[in-house]
């Protein structure tokens, strides 16, 4: 399919429409690009896209200057430099468009580029609202558009995944193509345990705890083998596709719940502190009990996350699976509900809210803060074998694992900085935030 | 069987002030509180009390915050919603 950025037409005309026939408001483009640069050397930046390729003579514009600024905008032999906002709206030569992308990745005072789009007003009654974001990074036209592509496809055409090669969910949040691993990143499952010997995960787990009286570690449930097989399954597994997000993580295993899949506070708490005495910078607990509509959070469990994030732990956990949508949407579950815990909804394969998704009923802390997928989730099994299941317990450790790579990016990052580079690089979904938080999980 | 007023132990979970932990840890059990576990990394407890000493926990100097312990539960594993 070609969905590059279109020729600019002369002006007058309306822009070409790029070839996207899903969305009632495909992404079109003007040929131009927005440039971010480094605003104490904006002209370094500049001097590297005139050199390399052949940008139009730069213009520098004020903010007051709005009349100037339009018709400057008009102007394809004019490129706009905005003074304050160290950003310029670049007119290049369609020939020019991948030497443009490549200077911007190579010249470290330009932060991003990326294709200037048409904007449209949202029009409240749209039945499917255009999915968009802004991703300040690098990239081609290429991966920005095929990006927009894939998820446009996914949130039309529903369950319609290759899982051949990789987990429709690995898919979605794009781990497959991040080229983070989070290495050396040590991540806490607090679960049922782990199948110490499934071949997958062997090369993953740091260490290994039971806080359940009298139980081992080993996994007799699943539960926690198939979360920490979310967090950190292998880039290539010999029998099954890729199901894991962070495969070079560090998994410390504490069991909280027993075979019988249950446990209380106080074993979740020791839990807790084992993790981060030994230096997780993430904890995932697929676990919670049901809260009532109006109930407040646990403030015990609010302190002792508060604590984490400031010894740059982020603790995350399953938003809850007692929801029956459409028509009963329950609580998130506690201890997801906290302020300082971040709650993990379910997404479907069509990227829409799983059924069972708790959503935000309650106020402080009762929010969903992210979205991750939460059906026809693989991966391992007790028995070195592996298994599909659903749940927001299958959405959490997904999260889990990109916050290992963000760890992995950004070492020097604080808790509140993890958490915030996980939520502000979600996708944007048509769903109201109240069940999906921020959006849909991305990997970096 | 007990009396009136003076109901059996329940579970608790406490959280209290980091930095003096021994010295309230130590007047919680005054007050009443067995404690199963401790976490001092995290300023927080669990154990049991009985239901009608909770206020006298509350008000224990240091003490932040009580909770009643639940048990948390996933599917057994032969359910396909976890």
């Amino acid at each position: 399919m070609t969905n590059g950025p279109m020729g600019r037409p002369p002006n007058g005309e309306h822009p070409e429409r790029a070839d996207v026939p899903l969305m009632p408001h495909a992404t079109e483009y003007t040929g131009r690009y927005v440039v971010l640069l480094d605003q104490r050397e904006t002209e370094r930046g500049l001097d590297a896209l005139r050199s390399s390729a052949g940008i139009a003579s730069v213009e520098r514009v004020r903010g007051t200057e709005v009349t100037g600024a339009a018709e400057l905008l008009q102007r394809p032999d004019v490129s706009v430099l905005f003074d304050e906002l160290g950003a310029a709206v670049v007119e290049v030569q369609p020939d020019q468009r991948h030497t443009l992308v490549t200077t911007a990745q190579t010249e470290p005072t330009i932060i991003a580029a990326e294709p200037e789009r048409m904007v449209y007003a949202s029009v409240i009654t749209e039945p499917q609202r255009t999915l968009t974001g802004f991703f300040p990074t690098y990239r081609s036209d290429e991966g920005e558009v095929d990006r927009h592509t894939r998820a446009e496809l996914a949130a039309s055409l529903g369950p319609a995944w290759d899982e051949q090669n990789t987990t429709w969910g690995q898919q979605a949040i794009r781990a497959n193509i991040s080229h983070l691993t989070g290495r050396g990143v040590k991540v806490a499952v607090l679960d049922t345990g782990v199948a110490t010997g499934h071949p997958d995960l062997a090369g993953c787990l740091e260490l290994t705890a039971s806080f359940v009286p009298g139980e081992s570690v080993e996994d007799t449930h699943g539960h926690g083998t198939h979360c920490i097989g979310t967090v950190a399954g292998p880039a290539k597994p010999a029998h099954a596709p890729r199901y894991g997000v962070a495969g070079e993580a560090k998994i410390l295993a504490g069991k909280v719940l027993g075979s019988r899949g249950t446990g209380s506070d106080g074993q979740i708490l020791a839990g807790m502190a084992w993790a981060i005495a030994h230096g997780a910078r993430v904890i995932s607990m697929s676990l919670g009990s049901q809260v009532q509509p109006g109930e407040l959070f646990p403030q015990t469990y609010e302190n002792v996350a508060r604590r984490a994030l400031q010894r740059g732990t982020v603790i995350i956990a399953a938003a809850g699976n007692e929801s029956r949508r459409p028509g009963l949407v329950v609580p998130v579950g506690r201890p997801a509900n906290c302020p300082s815990v971040l709650a993990v909804a379910a997404l479907d394969k069509d990227l829409s809210t799983a059924f069972f998704s708790c959503g935000a009923i309650n106020g402080q802390g009762g929010e969903v803060n992210i979205a991750a997928p939460g059906v026809g989730v693989l991966s391992a099994a007790p028995g070195d074998t592996y298994q599909s299941l659903r749940g927001t317990s299958m959405a959490c450790p997904h999260a889990a694992g990109v916050l290992a790579l963000l760890a992995q990016g950004h070492p020097e990052d604080s808790g509140a900085g993890l958490r915030s580079r996980l939520l502000s690089g979600a996708y944007p979904l048509p769903q109201p935030a109240e069940d999906v938080g921020a959006g849909l999980l991305q990997a970096p | 069987m007990t009396g009136p007023g003076h109901e059996g132990p329940v579970g608790v979970i406490v959280s209290v002030d980091p930095d003096r932990f021994a010295e309230v840890v130590r007047a919680a059990r005054a007050a009443g509180l067995a404690v199963t576990g401790e976490q001092p990394l995290l300023g927080s407890l669990s154990g049991t009390i009985a239901e009608d000493r909770i206020p006298v926990l509350e008000a224990v100097d240091g003490v932040e915050a009580v909770d009643r312990e639940r048990i948390v539960g996933i599917p057994p594993p032969d359910s396909p919603l976890q």
